[in-house]
């Protein structure tokens, strides 16, 4: 059982790098103090399931308009209520926190607060000598991969990506040459929310929709680029899997609240001994 | 130079990070009651040494004697108890606080009273705060403060702000003051006043170790002068004594140039 | 002193609306004696306060805490597993649940202190949340998802033979909950007025400059930080003692950030807390009527204060003097 539970472990964590892949880039590149950003992932999930399940629009497309839409949600809270604390964390904390009821509220008056489900895209599960694993999960993680790899890429490969490393590095020695900062955070929002809400859609179809489900994704996701450090794309993707493996493998001896527990704790500690985390820069 | 009368001493100070070395093998000694500048081009490690001394940051070797006491390793609060205290470069206030209250915040060492005292209001918590409060109002007119006594430091003119950080450094009663580019932003008039108080300073008994690129204060000012360069003592003595050593005109200047320094 | 020169509120002396408020707030459960769920607002109302005005003596040495719900927890717990399953007298056991909260928080406090502004926040996040997962997990003592129950109100108390108080009965309760409060904000505000606050309140804004003049920078964070805590654990012993009925759920990040919510809303100033707690605790029950719409009347409020009114609702006496003095 060690295995299946290092193949579920894996697989977790490739879902909890993709939940953080947004909010690497959003807070741990950019410093965007945006803790609402569960809630893109939420409105992001059920945009899709709105979509495919109400409307019957094709399931790709659904994926991409949750994309566009929260890009565009992203990009107006950034520029209308984010942008002028930039710097001062504790507005931009409580401006957060009104913002993840406020989503929350809307998803509820206009969702309803029951659990609803995206359809699964390949529905079975794939059995290799003994070890189980869901297509949908691995479905998951494949796009998570594939995302992963673009970003990566973005980064390192395009002039945007590299204005945004040289923002966090020093965002003053950034904007004396040249680079508007104001216009990359936008980019910065737009992208980062899209990499939520498709994240949002594929969590929905491996588990459900419901407005609450945002607080998972925040408190993960923080945890993820905590871990494998601020601003650090191949962190997240350690930070990710080192949690994953952590909720796959405890359970099996003790109980999923413990592996909670567990992950926390862990992460307590490298904030106090390291806050860079274990790949992260400052 | 008698030991009663020797306040600093430092012995083979370095500070090295990673590859870099910010100080080297630094000797100073500091006599009581005198008026030592510290001078160097940009990035000497002048403020380096200020944090060696205060403890703000830890030697990579050496040792810093202050009254004949080894000070190596001591956290900055403990100090400015035994008296020594600075100024910082970047004028470091308490932004939020009046003038007066940052002056009573820097008199922290002579009101403090535990918490119990604190919360019941004994009668030592009445003399304390009283005799911060004093020792505040008091600074205040040393200062020539006064009117301003109210203004939040933040909005104070920078002339104002400089004067008002030497006031904190000096509520902690210190016997030692070092003082970080105290007449860095100032017009002429006003660098005569800020020379004017610093000299009142010494007058009332403290020892002052001064980093300032005002060369004409400097040499007008100071008692003695030590030079830094690349993190190396390059000259020590009389203002006289240090503006004609050609080690000093090279560092500043390349080789060859006199004038810049008379 | 170290009073603010500014005066409060523009009266001659600043004692005078506190002494107002206080007054209020005890003639106020009298005024609403016969409705029940006023008096209950009144007790959340001041148990909310509790919880603001300490997180707010913490915030103001810089370590903005966003797990202070993990304390009121520990209070909380603490006293409802002494007072059911120890018979331990109800007023010993809130006492226990204020000092195990404490005593957490001086555990926790000085690795806390080393901790830089946006990562302390994170930090104390997690730590309320494994503290809220601990006591899920820790079902045979605390009942884990399921709560506890029955746990009981504080015993009856004779004041001086002509008094008798039954805090079975909420009007009286009231009046434990207020004198509690008074307690509170007695101690904070001799603490915060005095040279321990100065110091504090000066390393809360500049932490090398007050390391530099003296003041024990760590020592003092933690002080402010166990102080705070003690006081929260005592918020939620009382309100587990009031509730009779407990459950890890109400002492999630939610929770915590609620406190932040008031504290911010409220003001930097130390009637702030009450200010936000109060209209905080008010606007969803009077909304009540909107059902799932109410949580925006709760956001609009806070967006508003936020973006036009950032000191906080303390601050609008010196907005409208500055707007009353404009020719």
């Amino acid at each position: 059982m060690l295995f299946q539970g290092i193949i579920n472990g894996l697989s977790a964590g490739w879902i909890y790098v993709l939940v953080a892949l947004g909010l690497t880039l959003v807070f741990g590149i950019m410093r965007i103090v945006q803790l609402a950003h569960g809630e893109m992932y939420m409105l992001g999930a059920h945009v899709v399931y709105f979509c495919c399940v109400v409307l019957g629009i094709n399931v790709i497309l659904s994926f991409f308009i949750s994309a566009a839409a929260l890009s565009l949600v992203g990009i107006t809270v950034e520029r209308w209520m984010l942008r002028r604390f930039s710097g001062a964390i504790e507005p931009s904390v409580i401006v957060s926190i009104g913002l993840i009821i406020l989503f929350q509220t809307l998803a509820v008056v206009a969702f309803g607060s029951s659990e609803k489900s995206i359809p699964r895209f390949i529905p079975g599960v794939l059995n290799i000598m003994g070890l189980r694993m869901s297509w949908d999960r691995l479905l998951a993680v494949l796009v998570g991969g594939g995302l992963v790899f673009f970003l990566y890429l973005f980064i390192r490969g395009t002039r945007v990506g590299q204005a945004m490393i040289a923002i966090s590095q020093d965002r003053e020695a950034a904007a004396l040459q040249g680079i508007n900062v104001n216009r990359i955070s936008s980019y910065t929002m737009a992208i980062g929310c899209a990499l939520a809400a498709v994240a949002g859609g594929l969590m929905g179809s491996i588990f459900s929709v419901e407005p609450f489900m945002g607080v998972f994704a925040i408190t993960k996701g923080l945890a993820v680029i905590i871990l494998g450090g601020l601003g650090s794309v191949s962190g997240a993707v350690i930070g990710g899997l080192i949690l994953g493996l952590i909720d796959g493998l405890v359970p099996l001896y003790y109980s999923t609240t413990l592996a909670n527990i567990l992950g926390f704790i862990t992460i307590i500690i490298i904030l106090i001994i390291r806050p860079k985390g274990l790949m992260g820069h400052d | 130079m008698t030991r009663e009368s020797e306040l600093l001493r430092s012995t083979k100070l370095t500070k090295n990070f990673g590859g870099v070395s910010a100080v080297s093998d630094l000797d100073l000694d500091i006599q009581a009651g005198e008026i030592m500048g510290l001078i160097g081009p940009n990035g000497a490690g002048k403020t380096t040494v200020f944090n060696l001394i205060t403890g703000f940051l830890k030697p990579t070797r050496g040792s810093i004697l202050f009254q004949d006491r080894e000070i190596v390793g001591r956290k900055p609060h403990q100090i400015a108890a035994i008296g020594i205290a600075r100024t910082f470069q970047i004028a470091k206030l308490f932004p939020d606080f009046s003038v007066l209250q940052n002056l009573l915040a820097a008199s922290h060492l002579f009101s403090r009273t535990n918490v119990w005292e604190t919360i019941c209001r004994t009668h030592r918590f009445k003399r304390r705060e009283k005799q911060g409060l004093d020792l505040a109002m008091e600074l205040v007119d040393f200062l020539g403060l006064t009117p301003w006594k109210d203004e939040t430091a933040r909005t104070l003119p920078h002339a104002h702000q400089k004067l008002c950080g030497i006031g904190v450094a000096l509520a902690s009663k210190p016997k030692l003051l070092l003082l970080d580019e105290p007449l860095e932003g100032m017009n002429p008039k006003e660098v005569d006043q800020a020379m004017a108080v610093i000299k009142k300073i010494r007058a009332g008994g403290v020892t002052i170790l001064l980093i300032e690129h005002n060369m004409r204060a400097v040499m007008a000012g100071c008692d003695r002068v030590m030079v830094l360069n690349f993190g190396q003592l390059i000259a020590k003595g009389t203002p006289e004594e240090v503006r004609h050593n050609n080690k000093v005109i090279e560092a500043y200047l390349g080789k060859g140039r006199k004038e810049y320094l008379s | 002193m170290t009073e603010d020169t500014r005066k409060g509120f523009g009266f001659r002396s600043p004692g005078i609306p506190y002494a107002i408020l206080a007054l209020s707030g005890f003639l106020a459960p009298i005024l609403i004696r016969g409705n029940e769920y006023f008096l209950h607002i009144y007790i959340l109302c001041a148990i909310n306060v509790i919880l603001a005005n300490s997180l707010r003596s913490i915030a103001v040495s810089g370590q903005m805490s966003i797990g202070q719900a993990g304390f009121m927890a520990v209070g909380a717990y603490t006293s409802a597993i002494l007072a059911t399953r120890f018979n331990v007298p109800v007023y010993g056991a809130l006492v226990m649940g204020g000092l195990a909260s404490m005593a957490l928080a001086a555990l926790v406090g000085f690795p806390l202190s080393r901790v830089r502004s946006v990562y302390f926040v994170m930090v104390t996040m997690f730590m309320g949340e494994v503290i809220r997962l601990l006591i899920f997990e820790w079902r045979g003592m605390t009942g884990g998802s399921t709560g506890m129950m029955g746990i009981q109100r504080p015993e009856a108390l004779s004041l001086l033979g002509i008094v008798q108080l039954d805090f079975t009965n909420r009007f009286h309760f009231c009046y434990l909950a207020f004198f509690l409060l008074l307690f509170t904000l007695l101690v904070l505000y001799r603490i915060e007025r005095s040279g321990l606050g100065i110091a504090i309140a000066g390393l809360g804004q500049e932490e090398a400059l007050a390391s530099s003049v003296g003041i024990h920078v760590a020592k003092y964070k933690v002080l402010i930080f166990c102080i705070g805590s003690l006081f929260t654990g005592l918020a939620g012993a009382l309100y587990a003692h009031y509730m009779t009925v407990l459950n890890p759920d109400s002492f999630g990040t939610f929770a915590s950030l609620y406190i932040l919510v008031y504290v911010v809303v409220g003001g930097k100033r130390f009637v702030g807390p009450l200010l936000g707690a109060v209209l905080l605790t008010l606007i969803p029950e009077v909304s009540s009527g909107l059902k799932e719409y109410q949580p925006f009347v709760f956001v609009l409020v806070l967006f508003v204060v936020v973006f036009f009114v950032p000191g906080g609702l303390s601050d609008l006496p010196r907005i409208l003097k500055r707007v009353a003095s404009k020719p």
